[in-house]
């Protein structure tokens, strides 16, 4: 063991290896932070190089693009309100509000420690629990998966902000926008009106920037103008003892990341705003999330970079990649003939303990990479928006057509920023809209999996210690969010009943 | 300012004219002159984009030009494919041709903007053996025993499917269809992508899956999941011990099996089809190619034009007729 884990070690350590990893890492950032650019279009860009590399080398540039691009979304969700990649769209809710203090540079900073300190629980459970999480994973099925997503469905109530019922208006348009498209039992085309493009359903990206980054755009250009306000630049940074405070939410965020990263299909999104709100319930600063809290900066960034490490514990444990990007690397470890499942470990031992020697290193090299895309970056904050806002339009234009190159996406992209403005204007937060778009899907369809399966008894929801689980905790949630708001009620009553005693 | 000398004038024009001249005839004549677009249907990671990914980093050695793949993905593959169909004639847009797109979705649904047929055949590439898999401690031993549990308890079993309109749904109910059930014998349950599909088999959820051996491979070989049978007309060499459908009598189900093939826009010019008929033949050649493509668990199946339009004739009518069959063409 001690030996294998050595001749690992041994096999980690060459130059090829280290500059692979760490310019994976350099790519993966640049790459995540540019609105439209996406983690797997880098990586799948990367795979035919491979081809040509040794086999540790190519899988380890890979993961490097991967997670760097995960950590390099939330640099523009901060920075200009776009996020890169869905589960950025989470870091926006604190991020922004933070950058239009002044304090971009601090919340990026959060971002990338919170980020790496999931990344590195992450590294660690897919180095040490693989083989565990991935029988736990494989017990969920059709009717787990159900109440899983119900239960992260009640996560809408944390992030609707001031009223609930705004927030479920967001949360219904969003789960119409997911309508669209075919079908997945029938195959029959809902809402696409016979075009070829709509049965392919909206796509992610365009849907993701013209929600968050238009409407601001629009709001700037149509209010009067009422003069320049420089925002006053907060040069501080993140300190230890800022850092020990979200420290609970940042391990709570990585938890949550490496369990829903294991189960195949759930991603980065659900993680972020699954950690978000439990961040916001439990933190004592709760009720300043969505202002500019930096626990909320750290929260969201921990849940989405805590899914990074555990992704790979069903592709190389299993050989059943979770979501796109580990299906790019499930084809590089093809090509190398390391395929992956049961089999890698047993036939490619030293191989895997290289490969886990790069990967926990990629931690240290993630932190070193995103101390210098700050610097780079943080200053974008304090250019005027004179000259911010059209080169953020021009970047959404370019990121909504780049992911498909389809004029469609940008149709798509300005709709949904026209929507996204009356949302602003009403009030009416986006958040809800974007968890409902991808959550919807996966409730649908393992409701009706479920239900083929239980020939339509109901029992199947009923049937196994997971369910009953989530089942408790839907209820437990939502028993929650019931009593905070009743309180709150009850409290603004008195209040105005106090105020008009005092009159 | 300095003024340029005036004898640079006339030899700038001349090197601009003849550039000019040069490029002209370089449009005209020498295809390709500038990196060719291989759109994939479908996402990275998918089948269609690893035989695109392959195949383009091995075909600027052949055919002298980089070939760029680009995803256009959405509608099971029909997006991509009609951008494909569309665009403009001159060989620079190609199309990674897969099953699902090509064949069972034009033959199950006719309302897709594009005919099967209606595109240029470069060249068959490769087929994606297709296997009948169960868990490793699932009563079914044999196919026999498989077939014989479906006929004793119609609707009882279950299988897992990347949709209804795709292989890993045509298996089973092409199976059904030679033994005589209904299309019910066994029910469908739809899941994202193959990878899922195999997960609910992996987790005993399902009963039985029809799916590419490349999904599985790992998990037969590790004894986690039992193939039953192969669909190509050999054994596969890497499970020597699975029988074929041929041998099991099942000679039908051979045409259900994942393939790629290079197509281009209809009515591509001569010169653009032989440059890549003879690329082509080259490439079946090359060794980098061939290993890449066992590695990825497809076997390398390099067809002249004229085999391909008669396979491709084959999977559709066969699969549309089917469809009829069954009741599963849409309207």
């Amino acid at each position: 063991m001690l030996e294998t884990i050595q001749a690992g070690f041994a096999m980690f350590l060459t130059v090829h290896n280290v500059v692979a990893i760490f310019g994976g890492l350099v790519v993966g950032v640049v790459v995540g932070a540019i609105p439209g650019m996406t983690g797997t279009m880098g990586v799948a860009l990367a795979l035919p190089f491979t081809f040509y590399m040794p086999p540790i080398t190519s899988i380890l540039l890979l993961v490097g693009i991967y997670k760097g691009a995960i950590y390099g979304g939330s640099i523009p969700a901060i920075v200009i309100k776009t996020p890169g990649t869905p589960a950025a769209a989470c870091t926006v809710l604190d991020g922004y509000p933070m950058a239009r203090k002044g304090q971009a540079g601090k919340a990026l900073q959060m971002a990338l420690y919170a980020g790496c300190t999931a990344d590195l629980v992450s590294n660690i459970a897919l180095i040490f629990f693989a083989g565990f999480i991935a029988s736990f994973a494989l017990r969920f099925g059709p009717a787990e998966y159900f109440t899983l997503i119900t239960f992260s469905l009640t996560i809408i109530a944390g992030v609707c902000g001031a009223s609930l019922t705004r927030g479920l208006v967001s949360a219904g348009f969003g789960l119409l926008a997911a309508t669209i498209g075919l079908d997945l039992v029938y195959g029959s085309s809902r809402l696409a009106f016979g075009s070829a493009d709509l049965m392919g359903g909206l796509n992610f990206i365009p849907l993701l920037i013209g929600l968050f980054a238009l409407p601001e755009i629009i709001n700037e250009y149509t209010r009067r103008q009422s003069g320049h306000v420089a925002t006053k630049v907060d040069r501080s940074s993140v300190t230890w003892g800022e850092y020990r405070a979200s420290l609970k939410s940042i391990l709570r965020g990585s938890l949550i990341g490496v369990v829903l990263g294991a189960i195949p299909g759930i991603g980065a999104a659900p993680a972020s705003f699954m950690s978000y709100s439990e961040a916001k319930r439990n933190s004592k600063n709760g009720d300043r999330f969505g202002e500019g809290e930096l626990e909320g900066v750290a929260a969201a960034e921990a849940g989405a970079n805590g899914v990074t490490g555990a992704t790979l514990i069903p592709l190389m444990s299993l050989g059943v990649p979770g979501d796109v990007i580990t299906a790019v690397i499930l084809g590089a470890f093809m090509i190398h003939g390391l395929t992956p499942g049961p089999t890698l470990f047993q036939k490619h031992i030293t191989e895997i303990y290289a490969l886990f020697w790069g990967i926990l290193f990629s931690s240290a090299l993630l932190l070193l990479t995103g101390k210098v895309a700050i610097r780079a970056f943080a200053r974008l904050g304090e250019v005027p928006n004179s000259i911010l806002f059209p080169i953020v339009i021009v970047l959404c234009f370019y990121g909504a057509y780049a992911v498909n190159s389809s004029m469609f996406d940008v149709g798509v992209m300005v709709g949904m920023g026209v929507l996204g403005y009356f949302m602003l204007k009403f009030d009416i937060p986006p958040a809800p809209f974007l968890i409902a778009f991808i959550l919807g899907p996966m409730f649908e369809d393992n409701l009706r999996r479920s239900l083929l399966l239980s020939k339509g008894s109901f029992g199947i929801f009923f049937s196994s210690a997971i369910c009953w689980f989530f089942i408790a905790l839907t209820v437990l949630s939502v028993y929650l969010v019931v009593r905070r708001n009743m309180r709150e009620r009850t409290n603004r009553r008195r209040a105005l009943a106090d105020a008009a005693k005092a009159k | 300012m300095k003024l340029q000398p005036s004898w640079l004038r006339p030899l700038g024009t001349a090197i601009a004219a003849s550039a000019m001249l040069f490029g002209m005839t370089a449009v005209q004549a020498d295809y390709p002159s500038k990196p060719i677009e291989l759109v994939a249907p479908y996402g990275p990671g998918g089948a269609s984009d690893l035989a695109a990914r392959t195949l383009a980093s091995v075909a600027p050695q052949y055919i002298g030009q980089p070939v760029l793949v680009v995803n256009r993905t959405g509608g099971g593959g029909v997006v991509g494919s009609n951008f494909v169909h569309n665009a403009r004639k001159d060989g620079y847009t190609l199309l990674m041709a897969r099953v699902g797109s090509e064949a069972v979705g034009p033959a199950l649904n006719p309302t897709i903007p594009y005919k099967y047929n209606d595109f240029t055949y470069l060249g068959l590439l490769e087929l994606n053996p297709y296997v009948f898999v169960v868990k490793a401690d699932s009563p079914y031993k044999t196919f026999g025993d498989l077939v014989k549990a479906i006929k004793a308890h119609p609707g009882k079993l279950s299988y897992s499917t990347s949709g209804p309109g795709t292989i890993l749904n045509m298996g089973p109910q092409m199976l059904f269809d030679i033994l005589g059930l209904p299309t019910n014998a066994a029910t469908m349950v739809p899941y994202k992508g193959g990878g899922g599909a195999a997960t609910a088999l992996l987790g005993g959820h399902v009963d039985f899956l029809g799916v590419n051996l490349a999904t599985v491979l790992s998990n037969v070989q590790a004894g986690k999941l039992r193939a039953l049978a192969v669909t190509t007309p050999q054994r596969y060499e890497g499970l020597p011990k699975v029988p074929t459908v041929r041998e099991l009598g099942y000679p039908k189900l051979e045409t259900i099996i994942g393939w790629s093939a290079l197509y281009g826009p209809p009515n591509l010019p001569k010169n653009v089809v032989h440059k890549w008929t003879t690329a082509l033949k080259k490439i079946a050649k090359d060794k980098t190619w061939n290993g890449l493509e066992t590695k990825l668990g497809s076997v390398p199946y390099i067809r002249s034009p004229e085999q391909t339009s008669t396979f491709v004739d084959n999977q559709f009518n066969s699969y549309h007729a089917l469809g009829k069959k069954l009741g599963l063409i849409v309207h």
